[in-house]
């Protein structure tokens, strides 16, 4: 019979405190995936930011929202899940790979979606390889926003979507025909390097601690806004 | 005790989107003791009790509110409103099965298939089945509600997860991020796809966090890490030393596979579902899977019968959420096959444990001789350059005069027909029927997907 005996580690463990870890995500970085810490603090934050952004998409009470993403993504995506919780919205969910484009489809199609977020190159190739027309499953939606790299096959198909972008661990959503996506200037700060090299430092609050991330993105930072080169 | 059946007051979520109160609730059980909740070692009397008055809430709640079980009863000549007890609901109470949700969602446009009862507004989450056999199986979730999704806080106590602890979850996004259990047990988790490609980042992660718990383990990851320990020289007696428990779901573990899990250390407890109503885990001792029997009531009966079968006996998995009051599913006939004992563990445990045999839809009937993806596995993890175990039978329908498989191989063997020649040698060996085997690299097989299982039966 498994029984371990209490610790004095964990029968004093608030896993809801402020500074207690909420995950270890990974990030897009320079050298390859970057792990890095997330407290509780930081994904409240976080999801102030994102409500805000899905506010602008128009999310409200009783929306339905489906996030398209991978699991090692939750750092990033989960910050919107909580947010849209908070709104009232309605979460749905699917991933960014060709085999699970059948739930994509499923949503569009049974569901009054008024976001989906996070299709990328994976996703319109896979319903196309699956037999479906991207373009008229995902015009089935009212809001689209698209990873980067898949906006202009979408444009190409007559569907203007919002853009998403990772730049190291932040979340960069901008508009169609917008220049530039806004960032918490809270939580982070960014500045490019004499190479062009965007360059991501935490907020002495928060538990990951990057100090000048090399993101591996070139680009520009003004009015609050990062301008990314395209395909950096 | 769960929580509150008919909603929280207090609907507000946490940072990791589980209920303030279910959270608070969890929290309070956290002692020496190795289980959560005391009905889980209670006397068989007991747990009839709390399961008799939990069916009669559940007829209450769903009389006026599953469309489904509406039209359904309504069909069979059964009020849920006239059910008095147990035996009652055992003899009178019509079936529902996938098929008949299916129909009423493509009759009605509703796609919940008539079982949701609740408001849409009050949903947090709608999640899916991988949809591998067909339209993908909604579910939706309330999650300031315990109990009611897949996980429940139990399995993890069970497993020796405990607060503070860190989780290695190389997952998949089927009904939101799966973390909500892991931060229900005060854990930490480290996210990562369930992906043999991200092997190299979890072996990295492993040996700088040390989880304690690893979710989880399939044939694809598995054949992920031993490319690593060939590869990299990876010593994995050394990387699986911190896990107190690595859970294996998705499909059975071959005999071979099992060789490369004891040689590493690694220890396995695997879970499958509970016919869409939960999930059943292995406890320490290994000797069957623990259902929950005041979260679902679990029937096991001769199949396409109302008829029990003897306890230790093998039959189809019938079962009715007693604790989902969102969309619960009620007398489901789940088509999975399952031998069941309700004679308590030695873990002291005394809920029903199951031993899952395979899916009625997993057949084939080749000139008679019926063939279960189980059958084929150690045939196929035999053969090296096919040891992975990677394979699908191929299933135009369930009756056949020809067994055909393709089957995954590593590396870049000289001689495929020699490849193909062995399998089938193994294959007639041990099952009886000698197949036509179609080779292909495993990596192709895996893009296949879900990525924590293969199909093992295709239509072609």
């Amino acid at each position: 019979m498994m029984s371990l005996a209490p610790s004095p580690a964990w029968t004093a463990y608030d896993p809801d405190a402020p500074d207690a870890l909420w995950a270890i995500g990974t990030a897009p970085s320079a050298g390859g995936p970057v792990e890095y810490a997330l407290s509780n603090r930081d994904v409240e934050a976080d999801a102030l930011w994102a409500a805000r952004q899905l506010d602008a998409l128009g999310i409200g009470q009783g929306s339905l929202i489906d996030l398209i993403h991978n699991y090692r993504e939750g750092g990033q995506f989960w910050p919107f899940y909580l947010a849209a919780l908070r709104i009232g919205a309605v979460v749905l969910n699917g991933m960014a790979t060709p085999w699970d484009v059948g739930r994509t489809e499923m949503y569009a199609r049974r569901f009054d979606l008024q976001v989906l977020m996070g299709v990328g190159a994976p996703t319109v190739e896979g319903l196309g390889s699956f037999g479906f027309d991207p373009a008229t499953v995902l015009r089935r939606t009212q809001v689209l926003v698209a990873r980067e790299e898949a906006v202009p096959t979408l444009k190409d198909m007559g569907l203007d979507a919002h853009s998403l972008a990772f730049l190291g661990p932040l979340v960069l959503i901008a508009s169609p025909g917008e220049a530039g996506a806004p960032y918490d200037t809270d939580q982070w700060t960014v500045t490019t390097d004499a190479a062009g090299r965007l360059r991501v430092t935490a907020a002495a609050t928060r538990a990951c601690g990057f100090v000048d991330l090399d993101t591996g993105r070139t680009g520009r930072v003004f009015d609050g806004r990062i301008h990314l080169d395209p395909a950096s | 005790m769960l929580d509150a059946a008919t909603g929280s007051p207090d609907r507000t979520l946490n940072t990791s989107g589980n209920g303030l109160a279910y959270q608070a609730g969890n929290a309070s059980k956290w002692s020496d003791r190795p289980w959560l909740d005391t009905i889980e070692a209670a006397p068989r009397d007991q747990i009839e009790a709390r399961q008799e008055a939990m069916l009669l809430e559940q007829m209450q709640w769903i009389a006026s509110r599953s469309a489904v079980v509406r039209d359904l009863w309504a069909a069979a000549g059964v009020d849920p409103l006239s059910i008095t007890s147990l035996a009652d609901f055992k003899a009178r109470a019509p079936f529902m099965d996938k098929d008949a949700i299916r129909a009423f969602r493509d009759r009605t446009g509703d796609p919940f298939g008539g079982v949701l009862c609740v408001d849409r507004d009050e949903l947090h989450n709608v999640g899916s089945s991988s949809g591998t056999t067909g339209d993908p199986t909604i579910f939706a979730e309330r999650w300031d509600r315990g109990y009611e999704g897949p996980f429940t806080p139990r399995e993890y106590w069970m497993l020796g997860l405990r607060p503070g602890d860190y989780v290695l979850e190389m997952s998949t996004v089927m009904r939101g991020i799966g973390h909500r259990i892991t931060k229900a047990a005060g854990a930490i988790p480290l996210l990562l796809n369930h992906d043999p490609n991200e092997v190299e980042t979890a072996v990295d992660l492993i040996l700088k966090y040390r989880p304690t718990l690893f979710f989880h383990l399939s044939s694809p990851v598995i054949y992920g890490l031993e490319r690593m320990e060939r590869e990299k020289g990876v010593d994995m007696v050394d990387l699986f030393s911190s896990f107190r428990a690595c859970v294996y779901g998705g499909e059975p573990i071959g005999p071979r596979m099992q060789a490369t899990l004891d040689r590493w250390g690694a220890k396995v407890f695997e879970f499958s579902s509970l016919g869409d109503s939960g999930t059943i885990w292995e406890c320490e001792h290994g000797d069957g899977f623990h259902a929950w029997e005041d979260v679902g009531l679990v029937e096991v009966l001769k199949p396409g019968t109302d008829e029990p079968v003897p306890d230790g006996e093998g039959g189809e998995l019938v079962v009715t959420a007693l604790h989902n009051k969102t969309d619960p599913l009620i007398r489901y006939r789940s088509g999975d096959f399952v031998r069941h004992t309700r004679v308590p563990c030695a873990c002291g445990r005394t809920h029903v444990r199951l031993w899952p045999l395979g899916r009625l839809g997993d057949e084939v009937v080749v000139n008679g001789k019926s063939v279960l993806p189980r059958d084929v596995w150690t045939a196929v993890e035999q053969v090296a350059e096919t040891s992975a175990g990677l394979f699908q039978i191929i299933r135009p329908q369930r009756e056949l005069t020809e067994l055909k498989l393709r089957v995954g191989y590593d590396g870049d063997p000289p001689d495929h027909a020699d490849v193909a020649r062995r399998v089938a040698d193994e294959v007639e060996a041990r099952v009886g029927v000698r197949p036509q085997v179609e080779l292909t690299p495993n990596s192709e097989l895996i893009k296949l997907g879900p990525p924590h299982k293969i199909p093992r039966v295709a239509k072609a």
